[in-house]
């Protein structure tokens, strides 16, 4: 297929402006451009699609949007359970530390030991700002809309080091991708109506870009090189003991063990959105060694300094449009159930040490949460104490210790039966529940 | 509505399809054209549109009465100068109003006299100072008789405002792009196969400027003073990211005519290998600089009455100004006039002579040393205040107590890599693009390539720079 420009080409436009011929000739180079054009793009546009899924089924939720979807979609659950069920419904909601850290079955086990059966649901994801929250718990708000009493308790994880102003600085990357996922055709409309720009970029993301816009893709390629420049150059010399592959070991093992989580990521069905409460020993016993390494302070120092860069973990200077957008998520959140709780998860106190500011400013962002929403606080941050071997970073608990001794926890602060251990033992003594 | 959004695509899609299969009579093409071109810059703001049609109908009039006024050469020059008048009024009013009061306020309080005058609320009209420019080149094109006054109005206004080219350039001479409204033009596979090729490789490069935008606003933006290396990582950024974006999106407006059979001229010829800053401006917008050339340099007199380095100055001054309403794009200008000024010197000057220009280590030498006197001026036209730039250039090269970023050799690296591929697509496209373009075979895979780089990365978060102007 060579170049059929010819001089018959050129002649064309030596002809009168209303000669018939011209039409005639515009058409045929037209249906050409949209061969040649159109299916480059059509064709580079599958490629793309083909690789971003690729991505999704292989890497645990790659582009931070899998899990918001995922979770979006199934926000509707509780219709399923039959009105005359007698357990009651819990919805907990928060960021990545409720991700990672809480399991419903866990939970609800200890629930129901303690003569409270509960059937609950971990609507937790990660990466995502307090606006993306509001935009969640308004499309939680909407599925519930015709039945608000159908929830019992929604537990909503308050992490104020997302709604700071110096994480403020980096939201937005997710904005775009997250609406698309959650919009529906009402939220359609009223961008429409206001920007039709970004209405019809919705449209595209949402239908032909599999959910996963430009944007996120570039997120995710320049996360490494922002985290990288996020923490300073002065940790120690000594080079931390490296995981030579045990992180990938343990991922292809729990991924065999676990095929209902697969694609990793997502919102796993029989789990009611949370992992598996456990594995195999060998797994259980691999997992162990992955957190130690993890746990490694020069790991656990690079953690804490990125978590201050990024988010200013300690000072928590909180952004009142931030604080706002949560506010507002409560709100929603408190439309449709018949309780709503506020929860700070457990605090990695060996690392993150608030300042007597931070301590200050989270009070006064707590105050003002529950000013305007009259929500019930619970604060499992400080007591009991959860030493660093809970964490496998600057904040997340470790996937099976941790969540486990966490959602226990929960569940006996909910029924006022909250022990607290003292610290030397304390990990041991719950995980060994 | 950007080039690089989804609503672009499909604003052209349907525009395509009207155009070549439902319209067929050279008049509604016309009017097509016209009424897409109205539609797309309204989308910034329909309010603008009057100002637009004002600009082309009173340059439209006025140079119908110039031709009229053959043989009264008064009349005509004061009808050239009523359209100058209009034409700048029309400039100064949205674009340069607050600046003077502002100016003068500051410099009222430099002595003492502390007055708040009243700002106006004036929104900047897209695109305002490129069909300016493009129309009052017109009037004075006919009063200088290098073309006619043409006699469709239609034609002059959809030419005007003829959307791959409207909001930033490039600045189209009426004798260039009116004939090509009179007959409406059929394009041929050729321009088809350029003109998707300019596409992709402007897609591309602007998506490679946005990418270069975090780096540079992240020295330029810093709240505290930051090291040389971060210092030298923004500037470097920032000189990457206005080219790939100028450059990238007038490939796309220069591809997108041709998929409708237009030529616009091109606007930039690899300007960062420029071997001296004459030879900068005649690689970086073509289009303004000889425009500046031919209706303010040679108007104040040009190379012939003794006094070109003034002249110099205040073609450079005024074309700093033209960018944008602050001191900062006055010193950008100044800083061009001054290294044209000396270039000049130094060319005719002994030392000049005997310079053997044609050796490679001389060119590499002359490309590198224009290179870093480019980089120091977009540090003041990157800057908000004359006081942020100094601040750059200080930390640009006196090494300063701040440490630097952790990554920055990875950035720098990057940022590197961004300025270089832009302009290895450049050349690969200069060089090789119209074999490529004699074979879709050849061309096709080209395109996917390219198209599935800008589905990767390609980001619609940043407006081109230069809508500002």
């Amino acid at each position: 297929m060579t170049s059929s420009t010819s001089s018959s080409d050129q002649r064309i436009n030596h002809t009168h402006p209303d000669d018939p011929r011209r039409n005639q000739a515009r058409r045929t180079v037209a249906v050409k451009t949209i061969l040649l054009g159109g299916s480059a793009m059509l064709v580079a546009l599958m490629i793309v699609n083909l690789g971003v899924s690729l991505l999704r089924e292989t890497f645990p939720n790659p582009f931070s949007i899998q899990r918001i979807e995922t979770a979006g979609d199934a926000l509707g659950a509780a219709l399923e359970i039959p009105d005359d069920d007698p357990r009651e419904i819990v919805y907990v909601l928060g960021s990545s530390l409720i991700q990672f850290g809480f399991s419903p079955d866990i939970f609800d086990q200890a629930m129901a030991r303690r003569g409270t059966p509960t059937i609950s649901f971990n609507y937790g994801f990660g990466n995502a700002d307090p606006s993306i929250h509001e935009k969640f718990a308004l499309k939680l708000a909407r599925t519930f809309a015709a039945q608000p009493e159908k929830i019992d308790r929604i537990i909503y994880e308050f992490s104020p080091f997302q709604a700071t102003q110096q994480r403020a600085k980096s939201t937005g990357q997710l904005d775009h991708a997250a609406t698309a996922a959650l919009m529906n055709a009402e939220d359609l409309t009223e961008v429409l109506l206001k920007d039709h720009d970004e209405a019809i970029a919705l449209l595209n993301t949402h239908y032909l870009r599999d959910g996963v816009p430009a944007e996120a893709i570039t997120n995710m390629l320049a996360l490494p090189i922002k985290n990288a420049g996020l923490v300073e150059a002065n940790l120690s010399e000594e080079a931390p003991e490296p995981l030579e592959g045990r992180g990938w070991q343990l991922y292809n093992q729990l991924k065999e063990e676990w095929p209902q989580a697969s694609p990793p990521g997502g919102w796993i069905d029989k789990h009611r959105g949370g992992l598996p409460p456990s594995a195999s020993p060998e797994a259980m016993a691999l997992a162990e060694e992955v957190m130690q390494v993890m746990q490694d302070p020069y790991r656990m120092e690079a953690a804490r300094q990125q978590r201050i860069a990024c988010c200013d973990m300690l000072d928590l200077h909180i952004d009142d449009q931030m604080l706002a957008h949560f506010i507002q998520a409560i709100k929603y959140a408190q439309s449709v159930s018949k309780k709503v709780d506020l929860l700070l998860m457990p605090r990695n106190q060996d690392i993150i040490q608030l300042s007597e500011e931070g301590r200050r400013n989270l009070q006064a962002a707590l105050q003002r949460i529950q000013k305007e929403t009259d929500v019930n606080i619970i604060d499992l941050s400080v007591e009991p104490y959860f030493s660093v071997s809970d964490f496998f970073d600057a904040d997340h608990l470790t996937i099976f210790k941790g969540r486990a001794k966490a959602s226990r926890l929960l569940a006996d602060t909910l029924l006022g039966k909250q022990n607290t251990p003292e610290r030397s033992d304390s990990s041991s003594q719950l995980a060994a529940e | 509505m950007l080039f690089n959004t989804p609503v672009f695509f499909w604003f052209f899609a349907g525009f395509f399809i009207l155009y070549n299969f439902v319209f067929t009579a050279h008049r509604k093409h016309l009017w097509l054209l016209l009424i897409a071109s109205l539609v797309f810059y309204g989308s910034w703001n329909y309010a603008f549109i009057p100002l637009i049609v004002f600009s082309a109908l009173s340059d439209y009039v006025i140079a119908g009465f110039i031709e009229q006024a053959k043989d009264n050469q008064t009349r005509r020059k004061q009808l050239v100068t009523l359209s100058v008048v209009i034409n700048l009024s029309v400039l100064g009013i949205f674009k340069y109003s607050n600046f003077v009061l502002q100016s003068a306020q500051d410099f009222l309080t430099v002595f003492g006299a502390e007055v708040s005058l009243p700002m106006l609320s004036i929104i900047l009209p897209v695109g305002i100072s490129f069909y300016t420019f493009q129309s009052m080149s017109y009037t004075i094109d006919v009063y200088r008789g290098h073309m006619q006054a043409h006699k469709g109005f239609t034609e002059f206004l959809a030419a005007l405002s003829f959307f791959p080219q409207l909001v930033a350039g490039p600045i189209l001479r009426a004798q260039h792009i009116l004939p090509q409204f009179d007959r409406m033009p059929v394009p041929t596979m050729d321009n088809v196969r350029s003109g998707l090729l300019l596409v992709m490789v402007g897609l591309l490069k602007k998506t490679m400027a946005d990418m270069m935008a975090g780096p540079a606003a992240a020295a330029f933006d810093a709240d505290a003073s930051i090291s040389q290396l971060d210092a030298w990582i923004g500037a470097l950024a920032f000189t990457a990211q206005i080219y790939g974006d100028f450059s990238g999106y007038t490939d796309i407006a220069i591809g997108i005519a041709l998929l409708m059979g237009f030529h616009i001229p091109p606007n930039f010829n690899l300007p960062y290998f420029s071997t001296s800053p004459v030879d900068f401006w005649r690689r970086w917008h073509i289009s303004l600089s000889s425009w500046l050339r031919d209706y303010l340099y040679i108007s104040v007199g040009g190379n012939r009455n003794g006094h070109r380095t003034r002249n110099v100055f205040i073609t450079m001054l005024l074309g700093g100004l033209w960018h944008g309403a602050a001191w900062t794009f006055v010193i950008w200008g100044a800083w061009h006039g001054f290294i044209i000024s000396v270039t000049h010197y130094l060319t005719n000057s002994a030392i000049g002579q005997r310079i053997n220009h044609n050796l490679l280590a001389v060119r590499l030498a002359k490309i590198a040393f224009t290179f870093y006197l480019i980089v120091i001026g977009w540090v003041f036209f990157r800057a908000t205040s004359l006081a942020e730039a100094m601040d750059m250039l200080h930390q640009m090269h006196i090494p300063s107590s701040a440490k630097t970023s952790a990554g920055a050799m990875v950035v720098l690296l990057l940022v590197s890599m961004g300025l270089i591929a832009m302009h290895l697509i450049d050349w690969l496209r200069l060089r090789f693009g119209q074999a490529a373009c004699k074979n879709d075979l050849i061309l096709w895979p080209v395109l996917v390539i390219g198209f599935v780089l800008f589905f990767l990365a390609g980001d619609p978060g940043h407006d081109f720079i230069y809508f500002q102007f």
